[in-house]
């Protein structure tokens, strides 16, 4: 007999057992069922819609607050630029000495 | 001549989705032997090649690849039952089990020349070896046709082919022509 024929016929012998097959298919049966069911629930529990108004709502708060805060920052830096303005030649108490006077000298009629 | 890859051919299902009908068992009973066969070769151990047909199965339904002939499709069935027989063999886990694990087939130098006896010669040759000689004495594939299953050069199964062959008549006592 030659070696071909001899691991033929070993091989011949080498099956698959029923029960292999049987637990392939259960396997598979299974695995399918399962998958439908889980299609099933994606197709039943959709998934929940983005609430774009609400996001769009707290983004137009935000930037709101943000422009508010801003906007008084600004307004405080602009009164302090006012009152601390140290390139202003007149002295404050000048001012109000000038203003005194101006009341006191007024012209007599 | 095969050309195949396992990720080659085209898939018609979504990967994860089992969708078997009663149709498509037809395909387990005719391939179920092959697929067994070649991954108890590359394993040498029952349980293991139990695991990787169930395995080269469920990756079958999953992937639905489409073939241009049944020897295609059979090509692409060895193919995935070999790798994923390297593959277990390869592994951590299955270096570190004990040989007590692994005896399943019965001792080649026992002198008998029954068919477990050949059987069990084959098995014990190196795994590059047993799985040339399985391709090629019985299923009768070509060296090339081989080299494209296991993904190695031509040359290097015609090597592993005659080493294998001259080291299983060793084994069979010389007896075998």
């Amino acid at each position: 007999m030659s070696l071909r024929d001899e691991i033929r016929r070993a091989y011949d012998d080498v099956k698959a057992p029923d029960e292999l097959t049987e637990r392939i298919k259960r396997d598979l049966y299974q695995k399918d069922i399962s998958d439908d069911a889980e299609q099933e629930t994606f197709l039943v529990e959709e998934a929940p819609r983005p609430a774009v108004g609400r996001y769009l709502a707290f983004i137009a708060a935000s930037v709101m607050l943000c422009a508010g805060f801003g906007y008084a920052a600004w307004r405080g830096m602009q009164d302090n630029v006012n009152e601390l303005n140290p390139r202003s030649s007149v002295p404050i108490e000048t001012v109000a000495v000038t203003e005194e006077t101006t009341e006191t000298t007024a012209p007599a009629e | 001549m095969l050309t195949m890859n396992e990720s080659e051919p085209s898939r018609r299902h979504d990967i994860g989705a089992i969708h078997v009908s009663g149709g498509s068992y037809a395909v387990i009973d005719r391939y179920k032997d092959a697929v067994y066969r070649a991954a108890l070769t590359v394993t040498g151990c029952r349980a293991d090649a139990e695991d990787i047909t169930q395995e080269v199965f469920l990756k079958y339904f999953q992937t639905r690849p489409s073939f241009r002939s049944e020897a295609h499709e059979k090509a692409w069935f060895l193919r995935v039952a070999v790798n994923m027989g390297k593959n277990l063999v390869r592994s951590p886990w299955h270096r570190r089990r004990t040989d007590a694990d692994l005896t399943v087939i019965p001792d080649p130098g026992s002198g008998e020349t029954s068919s477990s006896g050949v059987l069990a010669a084959v098995l014990s040759l190196p795994e590059k070896y047993r799985v040339a000689i399985y391709l090629y004495y019985y299923e009768g594939y070509t060296a090339r046709e081989i080299a494209e299953i296991t993904g190695r050069s031509e040359a290097a199964v015609a090597q592993h082919l005659s080493r294998g062959r001259a080291k299983l008549r060793k084994l069979l006592g010389g007896d075998a022509s």
